[in-house]
C-alpha cells in the first residue's frame, strides 16, 4: 500500500500483528509441542521445548489400526459427499439456468430453503428417516442427509454462476443438435471448474470436520469418522494429555497439510462461497 | 451431430422453421404450427400451450433426467423431517412404533418453561454480542493491516485463517487442554505470578467466559478473509482520489474505507449470527454444556435433553423452536441490514 508510512507507524503494525499470531498459534503449538511431552513435564512446562522428547504418544498412536482406520473412514464419507454433493447440485443448478418452464422460480426458492436454518433442528425426525431406511450404522446414513443438506448453497452458488455464462455458446451447440445432457457435460461443468472447486471446498470442509451427524446416526466404533473416534479417545484417557495432544495434532495433520497446499483457493473458496450463497 | 433420440424440432424457445411430423392426426395442425400461428398473431402463449411445448420436448426430458435426484434428496431429508419434526413434537414418544400418545402442546410449554432453554439461548445471545462488539471489530481492524499484497500480509492472513479450518472437536479440544487447572497454559500462567489456577471450565461463569475466548480465537479468522476480500474489492481510484484531495491514511480509512465496508461488515454479523445458532460441537469438546448445564447453546441444549434420551417428542419440539427463532431472525436481519439482491 502507501510507502510513505511513518517509522512507528510501521513498528506498531508489526507489533499488533505478531501479537495477534502469537495468541492465535500458542495453543497449536502447545498442542502438538505436548504430545512429545511426558505428564509430569506438561504440569510444569506448557510452552517450552520438551525437555526429554517423548515420541511414545506419536509412534503407538500412528502404529495403531484404530487412528488411519477412522481417518479413512472420514475421507471415505467426505469424498463421496463431496462428489454427490457436485453432481446433483449441478445437474439441479443447470436446469434451473438454462431452461424455461412453468414454477422454475417456486423451486429454485424451495431449494434454497435449506440455506436459513440449521441441520440440528430437524436432526431427530431424520434419525428416524435413516433408521427406518434401515442405513442406521452405514456410511450412506451419513453421507445422504449431509449431501442433501449440502444442496441449498450448492445450487444457489452454482445456479449463479452457470446463468452467467456466455449464451451465445448454448445457442451455438443448440442450433448444432447438441442435447441438453451434453450441453452439460461438455460446455457447462468444464467452464464452471472454479465454482465447483467453491463448491466443493465448502463441502469437503463441512463433511471432514461434521460431528452431530456421524455422532446421531454411527454407533459402530469401526466406522467412526475422526471426530467421534477423537472423543472417544479423550473419553478413554481422560486428563492423560500427552497421548490426547498427540492424537488431536495426528487429526489435524491433514487439514493443516491440505490448507497448506492450496491455502489461496481454500481462503477464497470459503469466504468467496458464503458471500454469494 | 443429433442424436437419433432427440430430432431437430423447434423445442427451444424460439421456432424455427415449423416441421411438419405429426402425422397421427394430420387434420390437425401440428404444435409447431399452431405456435408459429399464434406467433403471427402476436397471442401470448397460455399456460397450456406452454406445457404442451414443454411436454415431450428434450427439455422436458432432461428436467426429468437431472431434477429428481435434488429433489429427492432434499425433500426426503430436509424439508419433510421438518415437518415431521412439528408432527412429532406434539407427541410424547420415544421413537419406537408409531407415535401415539397425543400430548398436545405439552412438549412445547415445558421447553419454554424450562430455564436451561433459556440460559441455553442467551449464550446463544451472548456468542453473538461477543462477536459483534469483539470479533467483528478485531477482525477489521487486523484485515485493514492486511489487505495488501506484500508477502507478510499474505503469511499473517494464511495464519488468522488456520484456525478456522480445524475441526471445532479439535478447537475444543485444545482449549479444553489450556483452559486446564493442572496442566493447561491457563495454569502454568498463573503460577508465574504464584497463584494457583482455578478450574476454568469447572466455574460457572468463566466457563462461559472461557466457551466465548475460544469461539473469537476459532473464527475471527474467517471474519478477516471477509474483509480483505471487501477491502480488496475497493477501487484504487477513490483511495488516489481521496490522497490528490490532501487526505491522510486516518482519514481516508475513517471516511472512505469503513462505510464502503459496511455490507462486508453486514454480512460478518450475519455469519456470526448463523453460526451462533448453530454452535455445537465445540461447545460438547469444550464443556460438554457443564458446569451444571451453564455454557449449552441452543443446539446442545437439543442434543443433551432431547437426542441422548430419545425424547422425540421434546426435541423435535425444542428442534422447531429453534426453527421458528431461526427463520425470524434470518428474516428479520435480511429485512432491516441486507438490500435484496439483484438477478437471483
Amino acid at each position: 500500500m502507501e510507502k510513505n508510512r511513518r517509522g512507528l507507524d510501521v513498528y506498531y503494525r508489526w507489533l499488533v500483528l505478531l501479537l495477534a499470531a502469537g495468541l492465535c498459534l500458542l495453543p497449536l503449538w502447545a498442542t502438538v509441542i505436548g504430545g512429545f511431552k511426558t505428564s509430569g513435564e506438561l504440569r510444569t512446562n506448557a510452552f517450552g521445548l520438551p525437555r526429554q522428547w517423548q515420541f511414545d504418544n506419536y509412534v503407538s498412536i500412528a502404529l495403531s489400526g484404530r487412528f488411519w482406520q477412522m481417518l479413512g473412514n472420514s475421507a471415505f464419507i467426505a469424498f463421496v459427499t463431496v462428489t454427490l454433493t457436485l453432481l446433483v447440485s449441478s445437474m439441479a443448478a443447470f436446469v434451473l439456468a438454462h431452461l424455461r418452464f412453468a414454477g422454475k422460480k417456486w423451486l429454485a426458492n424451495y431449494l434454497a430453503l435449506g440455506l436459513t436454518f440449521p441441520f440440528a433442528t430437524a436432526v431427530l425426525p431424520v434419525f428416524i428417516r435413516v433408521r427406518d431406511m434401515g442405513l442406521l450404522d452405514s456410511y450412506w446414513g451419513v453421507i445422504l442427509p449431509q449431501t442433501a443438506f449440502n444442496l441449498g448453497f450448492a445450487i444457489v452458488l452454482l445456479q449463479g454462476f452457470f446463468a452467467e455464462l456466455p449464451h451465445e455458446l448454448f445457442e451455438a451447440a443448440f442450433v448444432d443438435g447438441c442435447t441438453y445432457p451434453r450441453m452439460f457435460w461438455q460446455i457447462t461443468l468444464p467452464l464452471s471448474r472454479p465454482i465447483l472447486a467453491t463448491v466443493g471446498v465448502l463441502s469437503l470442509v463441512g463433511s471432514w470436520n461434521e460431528y452431530l451427524l456421524p455422532l446421531v446416526m454411527i454407533n459402530n466404533e469401526s466406522l467412526y469418522p475422526w471426530p467421534l473416534g477423537i472423543m472417544q479417545y479423550q473419553g478413554q484417557y481422560g486428563t492423560d494429555w500427552g497421548k490426547v495432544l498427540a492424537f488431536v495434532s495426528l487429526t489435524l495433520t491433514p487439514a493443516v497439510i491440505f490448507y497448506l497446499m492450496a491455502q489461496k483457493h481454500i481462503i477464497a473458496g470459503l469466504t468467496s462461497g458464503a458471500v454469494k450463497g | 451431430m443429433a442424436s437419433p433420440l432427440d430430432p431437430v424440432t423447434p423445442a427451444g424457445n424460439r421456432p424455427v422453421v415449423p416441421t411438419i411430423t405429426s402425422q397421427v392426426q394430420e387434420d390437425l395442425p401440428s404444435l409447431a404450427e399452431a405456435r408459429q400461428l399464434e406467433q403471427l398473431m402476436g397471442v401470448k402463449p397460455t399456460l397450456w400451450r406452454r406445457l404442451q411445448d414443454f411436454s415431450g420436448s428434450s427439455q422436458m426430458r432432461t428436467c426429468l433426467l437431472f431434477l429428481p435426484p435434488a429433489l429427492l434428496l432434499f425433500t426426503l431429508f430436509v424439508t419433510w423431517p421438518v415437518v415431521e419434526a412439528a408432527y412429532y413434537s406434539f407427541f410424547n414418544w420415544n421413537g419406537y412404533g408409531a407415535p401415539s400418545k397425543w400430548v398436545g402442546l405439552d412438549n412445547f410449554m415445558r421447553v419454554w418453561n424450562d430455564p436451561i432453554f433459556f440460559s441455553s439461548l442467551f449464550n446463544n445471545l451472548l456468542i453473538i454480542l461477543v462477536s459483534a462488539c469483539i470479533q467483528v471489530p478485531l477482525a477489521l481492524a487486523l484485515a485493514l493491516m492486511i489487505s495488501d499484497k506484500s508477502r507478510s500480509s499474505v503469511v499473517f492472513r494464511a495464519i488468522f485463517f488456520l484456525p478456522y479450518i480445524l475441526g471445532e472437536i479439535v478447537a475444543g479440544l485444545i482449549w479444553r487442554y489450556m483452559y486446564d487447572g493442572n496442566y493447561g497454559v491457563v495454569s502454568v500462567v498463573y503460577r508465574w505470578f504464584g497463584r494457583e489456577a482455578p478450574q476454568v471450565l469447572a466455574t460457572q461463569g468463566w466457563a462461559t467466559a472461557a466457551l466465548l475466548v475460544v469461539v473469537i480465537w476459532k473464527y475471527f479468522g474467517f471474519h478477516m478473509a471477509l474483509f480483505v476480500a471487501g477491502r480488496q474489492g475497493i477501487g484504487d481510484e477513490v483511495l488516489e482520489a481521496a490522497k490528490i484531495d490532501g487526505a491522510n491514511l486516518w482519514q481516508t480509512t475513517l471516511n472512505i474505507i469503513l462505510p464502503l465496508m459496511r455490507p462486508v461488515a453486514v454480512l460478518s454479523l450475519f455469519f456470526s449470527i448463523l453460526g451462533s445458532l448453530q454452535a455445537f460441537a465445540i461447545i460438547i469438546a469444550l464443556t460438554d454444556g457443564g458446569p451444571s448445564n451453564s455454557t449449552n447453546s441452543a443446539v446442545s441444549y437439543l442434543y443433551n435433553f432431547g437426542i441422548k434420551r430419545m425424547r422425540v417428542g421434546f426435541g423435535s419440539a425444542i428442534g422447531v423452536s429453534l426453527f421458528v427463532i431461526c427463520v425470524l431472525v434470518m428474516v428479520f436481519y435480511k429485512r432491516l441490514f441486507m438490500r435484496p439482491k439483484e438477478g437471483r
